[in-house]
């Protein structure tokens, strides 16, 4: 393994200054950042230490009924959290979906959000490939059955974060510290695309850390869900995943937001979809046909096409299992 | 001089008295009528709390003053010709003591040994093998069986790729399938399975005046020994190896592998002990694997439904290596008059086979048992009923029903005929054999001290399966004594020889020699309390903690009381394993039945339940006994449902070789296991254990496969039942 | 069938088991068998040529005997 040090930062502004250097990098679980370490991957000489960083942490309901995650909330508390299983509960499912409770309790949102690709070239230490500078995908015309079918090009990781559709869904935004000060980006915004830039995922800039979440307030009558799709159902990353959160008033849906994970290199908004829900009764017959419209875009590799098909039926499932509970959370109020 | 002894062999409903030839002092075989204290009775593992506390010492936990830490330098390339090795850059680096070539001229896998360091920390010698500059010329490759079969391929070696077809044959195969009333004829293809074993593989080595003592995770602490003692020409008395602890093996861990070799060669260079562990990803490179197989199966049948054809012809890939063959199954579970199978091995550059739990079965009964399900459909008759007609074994016949019954097969399949959406069910049952009577060779030592406490010592190794345990229950049963009473001292080759443990060979070729040990040291004891008792020794039983008069137990002395009169600190007696009886039958029968649920919708599979049936034996300790049926179920579930070695077939590396991405079942895919146990008196030895390792691995993938392709209506011929697989396959039903 | 003089340095697994008489136990027969080297422990002869129990005979240049 790389040797490296790890220094503890004053605040996260000290944190920011640096990690802004060259060879630096923030470490909090070090789940991810550990094994790129180990594996070579990354050669980081200096690991700053983010966990002492109270004011990254904790769980708050805001007055206003915003959730406030901070960076630091280990995944085995968001998943426990009452609140977040009572009014957000597609971030809760997704957090407990994850890995194992080892790494729940060791892995940390901030960390969920940013880990780099599982994608096994990108992972072995023998192939140099485009993420890692190299000139190629080797996922194309090699073995792609865990990869992309939406967004990809010229990589096509799918970008593995749990946490990450289901806080989307909810149009959460991060606050981020960095040397030109703090500044708050959407989610949906803050993830990029290979197309933007091949060696990235996210639109962190050099020195930026990401301090926490805020999650807005869900309408009233909302309900969301978040299931996934696994070859293993103990400690195996999704095929699929994907995140709802469905308004609904009386027997119609007024609003929805559809997120796919583990089928694009961001997190798949499905827009089409969505609108195609708006006003409609959430039934079996509607829920099929947005769906359909889901994956109607899907540029499956090779080996991925069954993602496809898992891909359209999770959303199915998706919309008929929140609006399921939105129609019975409409009912009750 | 010898006797001879009629036995009761057999179980409850089936026995007949068998009458064998023993020597004096060896102990009459278990029989039917036996009645035991310990024997059959579960039994904690002896050495459970040393495991879980962590205190048992495995090889990775020796640790040895002046110890220095080896690493090894793999090829990168799956075919290179390796022109230079230059070790002088690694061997400048403070802190390295050495640095070998292992020299392979030629690297055919990635992942092919090419040289080693010795460093004062492993970190040391990790940037050390770094430092080691190789010049390679890169070759074509091949990593598949298509790539490596296509004319025009490279070659692994200097001829073709395609090893000479080993054809076995009986009666007329091509003329019972002609006239058969039904047949059928498919290709199942089964892929590379690795052995992840929880203990990587390595050595702790140390050369010194005495000479060279290895501790090492091993198989075979006698057949390390062995062959480091020719390897560095050294007389065997001056190697000593050592395991008390192994944390799995499956097949991967016999003799001096490259990694123990290694080691002892960089402790040599460096004249200091050298630790070499590997780390997990060599594991799958180059540590071996069940090799992978492709499998034309035709059957036929008459009308009755009894099998009058059987023909494989199948190749397969050890990678580098041979031993791919899975005809075992086809000549050995369903007997039939003309059984034909042909199997070649074909080269490509991939890391080499070795022996994994049940070599060729669990391929070949998946092969077999999923044609046997298509044939059965055919014939429309039902699935466990074909199996019925087409078994031999009273056995087994004896097993399906006890299966059958506690599976509830007729009302499950009655019950799933009407399901109905998206989650389908479905239900499969296949047939184990195996011959696991075990071998001379073993001997062990019983030895009772002044205290009372009774200490074995036999040269055998615990591969995970509690050997400790079944040595303490043996010895504690014959000497009449509570078990706590009794260590099993295992693990060193200081110890009595005893041989590898595999070909589930440990507990029947061990228990013997360590039973008549304990009745030699039974006899010696006898003869220090008679006077006691005022009775020949012939006359005395031990029983209950006392030895005592068996017509009149009231004249009775503490066994503590008699080992009191030991005129030294212990007396010890030598028991040897003989070669096996007759037995009450030579083979070993099993069969495993499962249900399992498939969401169609995602093609995602869930093991619902398992009964497992198994001839065991003389059952010794139903506790670790049906952690062994886990084991083997859980591992064929994994198998069929998620193990694949995934070459990429350009860059000729796999690219699973992590255990995150090298997908291994978990406790979320764990089903119910029922496990109903068979305890037949075999009298082949005189404990009549039968070793369960590797039939209760046997049945387990096919069983499983077979419940998804009933449950989906359209059988799937190729492992591992992935998703996409079974969407596939629905797809085109 | 007499089994044919076989390299003393050709390992496989039932080769650590003897026979009857104390002989190396080899099944010519067996599909199953993985074979190595020890001078190399790898299935492959010091000669770059596979091993296994029909091509390590004393006709083969890197032949020894068993010591």
């Amino acid at each position: 393994m790389n040797r490296f040090e790890v220094v503890t930062p004053a605040d996260v502004e000290h944190a920011s200054a640096m990690i802004a250097k060259p060879n630096c990098a923030a470490i909090a679980g070090g789940v991810d950042v550990l094994d790129l370490q180990k594996l070579g991957v990354t050669r980081t000489a200096t690991l700053v230490n983010l966990k002492p960083l109270a004011a990254m942490n904790g769980i708050d309901e805001k007055p206003g009924g915003d959730l406030r995650l901070g960076a630091l909330v280990k995944l085995h508390e968001v998943a426990e959290h009452p609140v977040i299983r009572k009014r957000f509960s597609a971030i809760s499912d997704a957090a407990r979906q994850a890995a194992t409770p080892q790494i729940r309790n060791l892995g940390t949102v901030g960390g969920n959000l940013l880990q780099r690709p599982r994608c096994w070239y990108f992972r072995n230490p023998l192939t140099n490939c485009l993420k890692k500078g190299g000139d190629r995908c080797f996922s194309v015309g090699g073995l792609n059955r865990y990869h992309a079918i939406f967004g990809g090009g010229p990589s096509f990781i799918v970008h593995p974060s749990n946490l990450a559709p289901a806080l989307v869904a909810f149009g959460a935004s991060a606050h981020i510290v960095g040397p030109g000060g703090v500044r708050t980006v959407e989610l949906e915004k803050f993830f990029a695309l290979p197309s933007v830039d091949p060696h990235r995922e996210n639109d962190l800039k050099a020195g930026e850390i990401i301090t926490e979440i805020i999650v807005p307030a869900p309408a009233r009558g909302a309900r969301s869900i978040y299931i996934e799709a696994r070859e293993k159902q103990s400690f195996d990353w999704p095929l699929v995943s994907v995140a709802a959160v469905i308004v609904a008033n009386g027997k119609t849906v007024s609003q929805a937001r559809i997120v796919m994970g583990a089928v694009a290199p961001i997190p798949w908004r499905v827009p089409d979809a969505e609108r195609t829900l708006a006003g409609m009764a959430p039934s079996e017959e509607n829920a099929r046909a947005a769906a359909k419209i889901a994956i109607k875009n899907a540029a499956p590799l090779p080996d991925n096409g069954y993602k496809v098909k898992i891909a359209e039926v999770l959303v199915r499932r998706a919309i008929l299992g929140a609006a399921s509970e939105a129609a019975t959370a409409s009912d009750q109020t | 001089m010898s006797r001879r002894v009629t036995v009761e062999l057999g179980y409850p409903g089936d026995t007949r008295d068998v009458t064998v030839e023993i020597p004096d002092g060896e102990p009459v075989p278990w029989q039917v009528p036996d009645r035991f204290e310990l024997v059959g009775r579960s039994t904690p593992r002896v050495d459970g709390a040393m495991k879980a506390t962590g205190a048992a010492r495995y090889s990775y936990d020796i640790v040895l003053p002046e110890m220095l830490y080896g690493a090894i330098l793999r090829s990168p390339h799956p075919a290179a010709r390796v022109r230079s090795v230059d070790l002088s850059a690694a061997r400048r680096l403070p802190g390295v003591r050495a640095a070998i070539e292992i020299g392979n001229d030629q690297a055919r896998f990635a992942g092919q040994e090419i040289a080693a360091v010795a460093a004062d920390s492993s970190d040391i010698a990790d940037d050390a093998i770094a430092l080691i500059k190789v010049d390679y010329e890169p070759r074509r490759f091949a990593v598949t069986i298509a790539d490596a079969a296509a004319s025009g391929a490279p070659s692994v070696f200097s001829g073709s790729n395609l090893d000479k077809p080993k054809i076995s044959s009986k009666g007329d195969v091509d003329r019972a399938l002609a006239s058969a009333a039904e047949k059928i004829e498919a290709t199942y293809v089964t892929p590379v399975q690795t052995h992840v074993s929880l203990e990587t593989h390595g050595a702790v080595a140390r050369f010194d005046e005495s000479g060279l003592t290895v501790w090492c995770s091993t198989q075979g602490i006698f057949s390390v020994r062995d062959d480091l003692a020719v390897y560095f020409n050294l007389p065997p008395e001056k190697v000593r190896v050592i395991c008390e602890y192994l944390g799995g093996g499956f097949g991967s861990k016999f003799g001096a592998r490259p990694e123990i070799v290694t080691a002892a060669r960089l402790a040599k260079e460096a004249g200091a002990p050298v630790k070499l562990m590997l780390p997990r990803g060599d594991e799958h490179l180059a540590t071996g694997n069940r090799p992978n197989a492709e499998q034309t199966v035709r059957l036929g049948a008459d009308r009755s439904g009894k099998l009058v054809a059987i023909d494989l012809v199948q190749r397969g890939s050890g990678g580098v290596g041979g031993g791919s063959g899975s005809s075992g199954p086809f000549k050995m579970v369903y007997p039939c008059d003309n059984i034909r199978t042909s199997e070649t091995n074909v080269y490509m550059n991939a890391g080499p086979a070795s022996p994994m739990r049940a070599p060729g079965w669990p391929q070949g009964c998946f092969g077999l048992e999923m044609a046997m399900d298509e044939l059965a459909r055919s014939l429309h008759i039902d699935r466990l009923e074909f199996r019925r007609v087409n078994n031999t074994n009273p056995v087994r016949a004896h097993e399906l029903d006890l299966g059958a019954r506690a599976f509830r097969w007729d009302d499950t399949k009655s019950a799933l005929a009407k399901q109905t959406g998206t989650n389908r069910r479905g239900i499969g049952v296949a047939c184990a054999a195996w011959h696991a009577l075990g071998a001379s060779g073993p001997e062990a030592t019983a030895i009772a001290h002044r205290d009372g406490h009774v200490e074995i010592r036999c040269g055998t190794q615990d591969i995970g399966t509690g050997t400790r345990t079944a040595l303490a229950i043996v010895a504690a049963e014959e000497l009449g004594v509570p078990i706590s009473q009794v260590a099993s001292e295992i693990g060193d080759t200081r110890y009595p020889f005893s041989l590898p443990s595999g070909g589930s060979m440990s507990a029947p070729s061990n228990t013997p020699a360590v039973r008549q040990a304990a009745a030699h040291l039974r006899d010696k004891l006898f003869r220090i309390a008679a006077p006691i008792l005022g009775a020949a020794p012939s006359d005395l039983e031990a029983r209950d903690a006392v030895i005592r008069v068996r017509f009149d137990p009231s004249r009775s002395v503490a066994f503590k009381t008699v080992c009191r009169r030991i005129p030294g600190d212990s007396i010890s007696a030598q028991g040897e394993r003989l070669p096996n009886y007759q037995e009450f039958r030579p083979d070993q029968a099993g069969c495993q039945f499962a249900e399992v649920e498939v969401d169609t919708e995602t093609g995602i599979t869930r093991v619902v339940r398992v009964v497992a049936v198994h001839d065991v034996g003389t059952m010794l300790d139903p506790l670790t006994s049906r952690s062994q049926v886990n084991g083997g179920v859980l591992m064929g579930i994994s198998y069929a449902l998620f193990e694949m070695r995934r070459m990429d077939p350009a860059l000729g590396l796999m690219m699973n070789p992590t255990m995150d991405d090298y997908k291994l079942v978990g406790p979320l895919d764990t089903p119910k296991i029922d496990v109903i146990f068979l305890d037949v008196r075999n009298g082949g030895t005189n404990t009549g254990v039968l070793g369960i390792g590797e039939v209760v691995h046997v049945a387990s993938t096919a069983a499983v496969a077979c419940a998804v392709s009933d449950a989906i209506g359209v059988p799937i011929r190729e492992l591992p039942l992935t998703p996409d697989r079974i969407l596939a396959a629905l797809e085109h039903a | 069938m007499a089994t044919p003089k076989l390299c003393g340095l050709l390992r496989t697994k039932t080769a650590y088991y003897r026979t009857p008489d104390g002989e190396r136990m080899f099944d010519l027969d067996s599909t199953t068998a993985c074979y190595t080297c020890l001078v190399t422990q790898q299935p492959i002869g010091p000669d770059g040529e596979p091993v296994d129990a029909g091509r390590c005979g004393a006709d083969r240049g890197c032949f020894e005997e068993e010591r």
